[in-house]
């Protein structure tokens, strides 16, 4: 499958997204709506060396690619 | 995501969710999904080698919930179609692919064949709930 965002509704009041692929993350940022951009952070990193809050999520959209 | 790397990178989503947050594993079965052209299979995807990953992340998974890390939720499977617009989008993807395969016949095919093509993948969807803080013994 292509690497693809999830159009999920977003009412979360932050969220980060992180992808190893720094184009992915560029398309992100890029087609992200201007209203969301100060909630929304992307980062291109590995999720498996990403440090994350401690506790600070209520929700983690786990969706690998192949 | 090599099979090595699910375990640290579900510790990760582990240690950043709150108690009671909710993790959604979302990715594709391990079946070889099919490709179609005009209504016509003109060859599959070969997902041999994504087995593996599928395995030990499902096993990774289970074990969150075996240890009562987590619990399911809710777990369902789905066909996703997906279009792509020539031949060539559709090889020159296959080909940024770790673990998938399109054979040399049905690139053949493919090229042979009128876009659009779709190809059809089975995803699994499951979402989880982290377990609550343990309660203090008084």
């Amino acid at each position: 499958m292509r690497r693809r965002a999830l159009y999920l509704p977003v009412r979360a009041p932050c969220g980060i997204g992180i992808d190893p692929d720094g184009k992915a993350i560029e398309t992100a940022r890029r087609e992200t709506p201007r209203g969301l951009r100060r909630r929304l952070r992307f980062e291109a990193a590995n999720a498996r060396d990403f440090e994350l809050p401690g506790e600070e999520f209520d929700l983690a959209l786990f969706s690998w690619s192949l | 995501m090599e099979p090595e790397d699910v375990v640290h990178v579900l510790r990760n989503v582990d240690e950043a969710l709150k108690p009671r947050g909710r993790l959604f594993d979302i990715h594709p079965t391990a079946d070889d999904p099919p490709i179609r052209a005009a209504g016509r299979g003109v060859g599959f995807i070969d997902a041999r080698r994504f087995q593996p990953v599928v395995a030990t992340t499902n096993a990774a998974v289970d074990a969150l919930v075996g240890d009562g890390s987590f619990e399911d939720v809710r777990r369902v499977e789905r066909d996703v179609e997906e279009l792509y617009g020539d031949a060539e989008e559709l090889i020159g993807t296959g080909d940024e692919w770790t673990n998938l395969r399109l054979p040399a016949a049905t690139r053949r095919r493919i090229r042979a064949a009128e876009p659009p093509f779709q190809v059809l993948w089975r995803v699994d969807f499951r979402l989880l709930r982290k377990a609550g803080r343990p309660r203090r013994r008084p």
